[in-house]
């Protein structure tokens, strides 16, 4: 064998053994935008670092847009201070000094809980009805506080023209940083794993996969796909549960 | 019927009186405006093809219709009577004494013809046939009395036609009008017939004039045309017609012909719809019989107007429309003979062609039919090749191509196994053909038409393709064996179209299922290899070859190892000879990996073969490579070490970059380092630095805090001058931004004030001015902070510390400048 042959066999065996190797071996199969928008979500997460507004300014804002939602005042007392007790425990471990964490509980039988800039963090009693245990709202509220930490909800335009139809990242993010502030708390992270599973129970079932014919099918599929995720502001339950597993196993 | 004849008759003549009225307008006219110029010489004629005394003495200028004294001279003088101005002559007595007395005869003939056969039912037989020839006499006399006056010529040459006409009339009457008929025998009659027309056109001949000639023709067979007796009208017609071909031939009249020709035909025409229903088989035979007189006429003169052949062929065509086959004999004997007289012979054989098609289509149907035509284009094309006749075989092709026309026209309809065998055949004829005559390069392009036709039809779409592939190898290399231009051509059309099916169907998978059939990619992508290792087209295809082996890969492969399925392909391609197939492919698995492998788990496996793919293809000089290689190892380092990890990986590879790209004089490498050095800087600021973890935090910034400063120590002073500031510079300011959120507050100008001079120190030590300033500029800013910021917003004994701590560290680099001065001169 000429010594210029050896790299390129020994290139080319190496080739063929991971083939047969990842091909005997179970393995996730995922064509998609995903990594090079992940890429994307990494210079718009540094851009609106950078370029965010200072915490007066998130303050005030926020301020703002708390004394424009309307007051709901549960119908069982004892869920506010519930959850102001589980929100301030998941506070605790918040990394941003800047800010006052505020838990509201409003009377909506939607499950829904959401942020606002300046520390104000909603939650609605339908939600309190559909989660199962105490380590499941841990999850739901260290999401939201994520967002407030991660200043995903500071006013940035720079940030937001940036990340336009790619918001799922910023789900993404605060669903992990939320699982590790609800772990650090002292609550069970298999928690989030069952509220999501049990969030994309509800949500539409996704598509069957199915393989298209062609590299160019499969290249349209993509972008198909893709130009429908676009105008999500939140990605598939599935997504999320996949993403919650993964980080969960790493921590 | 009859009197329809009539009418039409009477307007052709009409006609004949205008056009000669305008005839003598003009010579009027030109008499009138040359009164004093004299007319030329009349011009000589030339000799005529068929004059049977070609050492006739000269032709003296006669005036028309004189008696001849010699027959040639008469006949030429009629040629001139056509050509020379005519003398002036009262128009109005030629008018009345000429038209007017040929109308007459007319009129008087059809009703010599009515008066015999509806009128004259008083008189028996005998006495009708008494007052025929009575009448046709005395007009006969008559004329041939008044002809020997001068003025009276032109009316006693009507009345000579007139009584000739009349005269066959009744001596056809005779046998074969019933009311007249007074010979039973039919020979006796038709001999009488014969007897009587004879007479009349020999008579006709002392004018040598084919106007009275022609008259006595058209009289005759106006007489057959009215005539009740289909049998012996058409029976009569055909000697008639005889001597009017030898007339006309022997004097050179071919007008005579092309009047006389249709007009026979015309009889028959009238007569044999009649005829046809009773006997059938008579009627072909005597049509035949009529085609042999005029087809045997052409045959036997030496040469001439080709008109009279056509006439006769579109007549007789048109007439034998149900018998095609008896035509197409006629003419294959026909043209037997005539290629038998060394006459031409190409009207004929196409004749014979075209009806032998028509018998066809008369008595076959479907893929008997276009057998039939098939072969029959074969043997006529068979034939141009034997004798050696272009014409010929020019017919041959168009025979096939009406053939294939119609093989076309039934696979249409629906392909059977038997057309598929069919046009196989034909193709295969179509190669033979080629090979028999090499001149003919359309067979071969229709043969591989045929072909590749067949192939479509018979073979199963996913493999339609490479059928059309393997067609074009056996094409390509009978093109190199022959050197044959048209084989060439076929090559390249087979290959553009086995290439667009293949993208159609295989690789883009119009109308086939999910996932699509690999086998046809496998041999398509083989055989285009094949084919690029021969052919003159290698570039092109082996491209083709690559995208299917691209396809083939993707469609067998799993998502995760399509991208390792490329670089084999790239690796065997580079390889081989077709490397920049190879470069492309590499490019592809380089792609491939940021949309199906770096999101997966097993991406670390998956994605290194490539990365080392890219850089094993910068090493054989590919310099693009080596950046592909790096954005794919720093993106995988990206997804594989997580968001907070990366920077760690990125700062290992600009650090070997940098070293690599110092010591082996890489400017490439080293552009990657300043590049990638930026990017980890950036990331750690924004991602690292906000991060709770203490140890993303702070450990993994000091990790590539230290890796900028030793990519600075790595770098060469005499490459880019920017390097080592450039890194010096990242790493100082990274330090100062970790420094700033780990000890935000009180102590902060401080701990800057302690980087500015450990920084000021390193820069000394280092003899690195840039190093050097950055600390200054840093201790600057704690000046700037400490005055503007800090002395406001810190605490009293933090400000004094403050002010202490900077107040020693400037006093202790002053003096360190001032020790040093020397020194710092020869490092300046």
């Amino acid at each position: 064998m000429k010594p210029a042959h050896t790299i390129p066999i020994a290139l080319f065996i190496w080739i063929a053994v991971t083939v047969y190797a990842v091909y005997r071996m179970p393995r996730e199969e995922r064509v998609g935008f995903s990594a090079p928008m992940e890429i994307w979500a990494d210079a718009v997460r540094g851009a609106g670092t950078l370029t965010a507004s200072p915490s007066v300014r998130e303050q005030r804002v926020g301020d703002r847009l708390a004394a424009s939602i309307p007051p709901a005042i549960p119908q069982d007392p004892t869920l506010q201070p519930y959850v102001e007790k589980v929100g301030a425990r998941i506070a605790a471990h918040a990394g941003r000094k800047d800010v006052i964490y505020r838990f509201t509980v409003r009377e909506h039988p939607t499950p829904n809980a959401f942020a606002l800039p300046g520390g104000y963090v909603y939650v609605n009693t339908g939600l309190l009805a559909f989660v199962k245990c105490e380590d499941e709202l841990s999850m739901v509220l260290g999401h939201e506080v994520s967002h407030i930490e991660l200043r995903h909800t500071a006013p940035n335009l720079l940030k937001d023209a940036l990340s336009l139809g790619y918001k799922k990242f910023q789900e993404f993010d605060a669903d992990e940083a939320g699982v590790r502030l609800a772990v650090a708390a002292g609550y069970k992270a298999p928690a989030a794993l069952s509220l999501f599973r049990r969030l994309a129970a509800q949500s539409p079932p996704p598509m069957e996969p199915h393989r298209p014919r062609s590299p160019m099918g499969e290249a349209a599929h993509v972008m198909m796909e893709t130009l429908g995720g676009f105008w999500n502001s939140h990605p598939a339950a599935q997504e999320r549960v996949r993403r919650i597993s993964h980080t969960i196993g790493k921590s | 019927m009859s009197e329809l004849l009539l009418w039409i008759a009477v307007i052709g003549l009409i006609f004949k009186l205008r056009s000669l009225s305008n005839r003598l307008s003009e010579l009027e006219g030109l008499r009138f405006a040359t009164p004093d110029v004299a007319l030329p010489p009349m011009a000589m004629p030339p000799p005529l093809p068929y004059s049977p005394e070609p050492q006739a003495p000269e032709p003296e200028p006669v005036v028309a219709f004189e008696p001849p004294p010699i027959p040639q001279v008469e006949v030429e003088a009629a040629e001139v009577d056509q050509e020379a101005p005519r003398p002036a002559v009262d128009w109005e007595a030629v008018l009345g004494g000429n038209l007017l007395n040929k109308l007459g005869v007319l009129l008087l003939i059809v009703g010599i013809a009515l008066f015999l056969g509806y009128s004259l039912r008083e008189l028996g037989p005998g006495g009708r046939i008494a007052v025929g020839v009575l009448a046709s006499l005395t007009l006969l006399g008559g004329g041939l009395f008044a002809e020997r006056r001068e003025d009276y010529q032109l009316f006693g040459r009507g009345l000579i036609g007139g009584g000739w006409a009349g005269l066959y009339f009744t001596a056809f009457a005779a046998y074969a009008v019933p009311a007249a008929q007074i010979i039973t025998d039919p020979i006796i009659g038709t001999l009488l017939l014969a007897s009587v027309s004879a007479a009349m056109i020999g008579f006709s001949l002392r004018y040598r004039s084919e106007t009275v000639t022609g008259m006595a023709y058209l009289l005759s067979f106006l007489a057959l045309a009215i005539s009740g007796i289909a049998t012996l009208a058409i029976a009569a017609t055909i000697p008639l017609a005889a001597s009017l071909i030898y007339v006309a031939y022997r004097f050179g009249w071919m007008r005579l012909i092309m009047a006389g020709l249709p007009i026979a035909y015309a009889v028959f025409f009238l007569h044999s719809q009649a005829m046809t229903a009773a006997q059938p088989h008579l009627t072909k035979v005597l049509l035949l019989t009529y085609w042999i007189v005029f087809e045997a006429a052409d045959v036997l003169r030496p040469s001439g107007s080709r008109l009279p052949f056509f006439l006769n062929a579109i007549c007789f065509s048109f007439l034998a429309w149900g018998s095609p086959a008896i035509a197409a004999s006629a003419y294959a004997a026909s043209t037997a003979m005539r290629i038998a007289y060394k006459r031409e012979y190409r009207g004929a054989v196409t004749a014979f062609a075209v009806l032998c098609g028509s018998a066809v289509y008369e008595h076959t149907s479907g893929l008997t039919t276009v057998a039939c035509l098939l072969l029959e284009a074969q043997l006529v094309f068979l034939a141009g090749v034997r004798f050696q006749e272009r014409f010929v075989r020019w017919l041959g092709a168009g025979a096939f191509i009406v053939a294939i026309g119609q093989l076309l026209t039934e696979g249409a309809m629906s392909h059977t196994r038997e057309w598929a065998i069919l046009t196989a055949i034909a193709a295969l004829a179509m190669y033979v053909n080629r090979w028999l005559h090499r001149e003919s390069f359309g067979y071969s392009f229709a043969g591989t038409a045929l072909t590749a036709l067949v192939l479509a039809t018979e073979t199963p779409l996913e493999w339609l393709g490479v059928c059309w592939l393997a067609l074009t190898g056996v094409l390509s290399v009978v093109h190199s064996r022959t050197e044959a231009r048209d084989f060439f051509w076929q090559t390249l059309a087979m290959a553009s179209l086995a290439v667009s099916v293949l993208g159609a169907v295989n690789v883009i998978g119009i109308d086939q299922p999910s996932p699509l059939p690999w086998g046809p990619q496998l041999v398509a992508a083989l055989m285009l290899f094949a084919g690029a290792m021969r052919s003159r087209f290698a570039a092109a295809a082996a491209t083709c070859g690559t995208v299917m082996a691209a396809v083939l890969a993707w469609n067998i492969l799993p998502a995760s190892l399509v991208a390792l399925g490329w670089a084999a392909i790239a690796l065997m391609l580079f390889e081989t000879r077709w490397k920049l197939q190879g470069e492309a492919m590499a490019l592809a698995a380089f792609g491939r990996l940021f949309f199906a492998n770096f999101d997966t788990a097993e991406r670390l496996l998956t994605s290194t073969p490539v990365v080392a793919l890219q850089y094993y293809f910068y090493v054989r000089g590919r310099r693009l490579f080596v950046y592909t290689g790096a954005i794919a190892a720093a993106a995988l380092m990206r997804f594989e070490l997580g968001r907070l990890h990366a920077v760690v990986g990125w700062s290992l590879m600009f650090v070997i970059c940098q070293f690599f790209g110092a010591r082996r004089d890489n400017r490439d490498l080293r552009y990657q380092a300043y590049l990638l050095a930026a990017v980890t800087f950036v990331h750690c600021w924004v991602t690292n630095f906000y991060e709770p973890a203490v140890f993303a935090r702070v450990w993994i910034g000091a990790a590539v805090i230290a890796s900028l400063f030793v990519a600075h120590l790595v770098s060469r002073r005499d490459q880019e001058t920017f390097a080592r500031p450039l890194f010096s510079t990242l790493g100082s300011a990274l330090l100062s931004v970790l420094l700033y959120y780990e000890v935000s507050g009180k102590v902060l100008t401080m701990t800057w004030a302690v980087q500015g001079a450990v920084l000021l120190g390193c820069g000394f030590g280092l003899r690195e001015r840039h190093v050097r300033l950055t600390g200054l500029a840093l201790l600057a800013a704690c000046i700037a902070k400490l005055f503007f910021y800090d002395f406001a917003t810190l605490d009293t004994p933090y400000r004094i510390a403050s002010f202490l701590v900077l107040g020693a560290l400037l006093i202790g680099g002053s003096w360190v400048y001032t020790r040093f001065r020397k020194q710092l001169e020869g490092m300046l």
